[in-house]
């Protein structure tokens, strides 16, 4: 009975915790979506409310599911540089939140060399240094001369700059 | 004879050469991540404004066919579905390309567009006007099932669990209300904030889930992005063929499906991809190796979203109703020729549409060739760049491709947080697919679900209204079986297994 047991666990994507957390935290996300549904009016509530009340069966039928068969933990949090992820995300958010302030082309250029040194892993040479910053200068002319010029995108001039 | 007569006219150098430019265009457009089919179209629409009518509809239906194929590219070899029809080729492009056969996936790739293309052309010119009665009898309810019909079948595609698939496409339908009601006006879901009025945008929500994951993963090792051979082995062409040869039926169901949702207004590529995606696993000797670099699930999403190309025409064309987006833009472009759209175009104005209709045919026999041409240059170049300078690069194009749709920052910042969440929910086994089809899709079921419900309201059986239809009752059945006939396969599998190992067991 164990055994039989045991061949129908689901596996984990990672731990056995986080197996029922996602679930929990799907069906608390879902609920206070159905809560908010209250302040709508009919027409624009009856769709979110029915989604979110699919929300919370599907999590409620996941975690019937996990406890009537068990989980088998599966792989452990995965390696990799957690700095270079952390740094990737920051670099990418003060780039999006700088934009209208810089503008295009000096966050595209900032960011550019930003994440190029995140993601370079072996020892930089002065010619890699030198070829790395003058594809980062051609890539960021050509988007430039592609999106404002070809297809006639406003891209930001900087209100800073431009002040 | 006339229609030879036509469809020569297409082959004039003038015409030629604009179909060559638009295929080029269309294909660099589409493989970058933001670019869509439908804004390729549209950027390049005034363009044609001065031309012939028929090189003008010639030259968007090459941006329109080049665009679809090539968002193949980026989906193959970054995991970042170029235009959202491309979402089912990541499925197994992703991993071909990982494992060192990113050539051949490309391959593959343009083989089965052409395929599918010619399919969804040969539709156009033979059943157009019949097929486009079908789109008719589609109403709200029905539209409202064809999209949940799109969501079980992703979701029963989710490789860890279905319900995690039901979770996230549910996600994904909730992201999809942020905002203004498509019915009624409310604002829902914004939190006060006025970045969120106007809604999560669709291709900044694809980028996000899509491309920031496999940026975060990108930097975290020295490891190569994908597996690279020191022997040159050209385009496999060959290997490809024979692949393709071998899945002849794969290719052929796969067209017809994708010809056959593209002519329900709105469905578009991406579900005609994911349901040709689903028959081929479902009907494969082998349904487990799909998802896993499988070249049958490569042909199949490839033909059916090509095949979309003609397909969508179908409604456009006879009734006047756009099959996909960028049919939108093109019948927007046909009624400032000065066209009519309805039975005229294929009888007073038959010359003009079989020139176009050959055009089509012409553009999606010279993906084939300059298919082949670019997917080796970009297949090269991928797998030569450093990472210090690949991981800045995609970086770059999501977020300027970002930034292009709406031209906001707002946009921005929204696409990185929804990568970020895209990140942590893939790692502990909900993959981005589902949430990215229930925001496309949210829209279009939600329309379906409220005028379905006043119709209900209005009749007195809001149950009958939605259970009634046979249409809906068809759509409702597949999607059961769609949901539950891998389970019971599943099932029976195990339970053959059993009898086996206590066979052996008996026997020893």
């Amino acid at each position: 009975m164990t055994a039989d047991k045991s061949m129908r666990a689901v596996p984990a994507a990672r731990s056995r915790a986080s197996e029922v957390l996602l679930p929990v935290l799907f069906m608390v996300g879902a609920g206070l979506c159905l809560w908010e549904t209250r302040q709508m009016s009919q027409l624009g509530a009856v769709f979110p409310a029915v989604i979110s009340a699919g929300v919370m069966v599907a999590a409620a039928l996941r975690l019937a599911q996990l406890l009537l068969r068990g989980v088998i933990a599966g792989s452990p949090a995965g390696g990799g540089s957690r700095p270079r992820r952390l740094a990737l995300v920051g670099v990418m958010s003060v780039w999006a939140l700088a934009l209208p302030w810089l503008g295009f082309v000096l966050t595209g250029l900032g960011s550019f060399v930003a994440l190029m040194a995140v993601a370079q892993y072996q020892q930089w040479t002065r010619k890699r240094l030198a070829g790395h910053l003058l594809a980062g200068c051609l890539l960021v002319a050509f988007f430039y001369v592609l999106f404002a010029v070809v297809l006639n995108v406003p891209l930001p001039t900087g209100r800073w700059l431009a002040a | 004879m006339e229609l030879i007569t036509h469809a020569l006219g297409a082959l004039s150098p003038l015409n030629l050469a604009l179909a060559l430019l638009g295929v080029t265009a269309g294909i660099v457009i589409g493989a970058l991540p933001g670019l869509s089919a439908t804004m390729a179209v549209a950027v390049l629409v005034p363009v044609t404004f001065g031309m012939a009518p028929e090189s003008a509809l010639i030259m968007l239906g090459a941006i329109y066919t080049g665009a679809i194929y090539g968002g193949s590219y980026s989906a193959i070899l970054v995991n970042t579905p170029g235009t959202p029809s491309a979402i089912a080729t990541t499925f197994d492009g992703y991993p071909m390309a990982q494992r060192g056969d990113g050539d051949l996936a490309v391959t593959l790739s343009t083989i089965a567009s052409v395929v599918g293309g010619l399919v969804g052309v040969l539709a156009l010119l033979l059943l157009a006007p019949l097929l486009a009665q079908v789109a008719l009898s589609f109403g709200p309810v029905e539209y409202f099932w064809l999209a949940i019909f799109g969501l079980t079948l992703i979701s029963a595609l989710s490789e860890d669990s279905t319900l995690k698939g039901f979770m996230g496409a549910g996600l994904g339908l909730l992201l999809s209300t942020v905002g203004v009601a498509v019915i009624g006006g409310d604002i829902r879901y914004t939190y006060g904030m006025p970045v969120l009025l106007g809604g999560i945008e669709t291709v900044s929500a694809l980028i996000g889930l899509y491309c920031i994951p496999v940026l975060i993963d990108l930097v975290a090792t020295p490891a190569a992005h994908l597996k690279v051979d020191d022997a040159s082995r050209g385009v496999r062409f060959r290997e490809g063929l024979g692949e393709a040869i071998r899945g002849k039926w794969n290719l052929l169901r796969s067209a017809t499906i994708g010809t056959g949702v593209a002519i329900l207004p709105g469905a578009g590529g991406s579900i005609a991809s994911l349901v040709s995606y689903s028959e081929a696993r479902r009907v494969a000797k082998d349904p487990g190796s799909f998802g896993k670099g499988n070249p049958q699930g490569v042909l199949a999403t490839e033909s059916a979203n090509n095949a979309t190309v003609g397909g969508g025409f179908i409604p456009t064309l006879v009734l006047g109703i756009p099959g996909t987006p960028p049919d939108a833009v093109i019948l927007g472009a046909l009624l400032v020729q000065g066209f009519r759209t309805g039975p005229e175009l294929f009888t007073t104005n038959a010359g003009i549409t079989y020139t176009f209709v050959a055009g089509l045919f012409l553009a999606t026999c010279l993906l084939l060739p300059l298919g082949l041409l670019i997917g080796r240059y970009a297949f090269k170049s991928i797998i030569a760049i450093p990472k210090a300078l690949l991981v800045p690069t995609i970086a770059f194009m999501t977020v300027i491709g970002t930034y292009a749709i709406r031209n906001s920052a707002s946009d921005v910042m929204i696409m990185l947080c929804l990568g970020v969440v895209g990140w942590v929910l893939n790692r502990y086994g909900f993959r981005p697919s589902p949430i990215v089809l229930g925001l496309i899709l949210g829209p279009i079921a939600e329309q379906g679900f409220v005028q379905g419900f006043l119709m209900g309201r209005a009749s007195g059986s809001v149950v009958g209204t939605f259970f009634g239809g046979p249409i809906s009752l068809t759509i409702i059945a597949l999607s059961l079986l769609s949901v539950f006939y891998p389970l019971v396969k599943a099932r029976r599998v195990a339970k053959r297994q059993g009898n086996n190992s206590l066979n052996e067991e008996v026997s020893s």
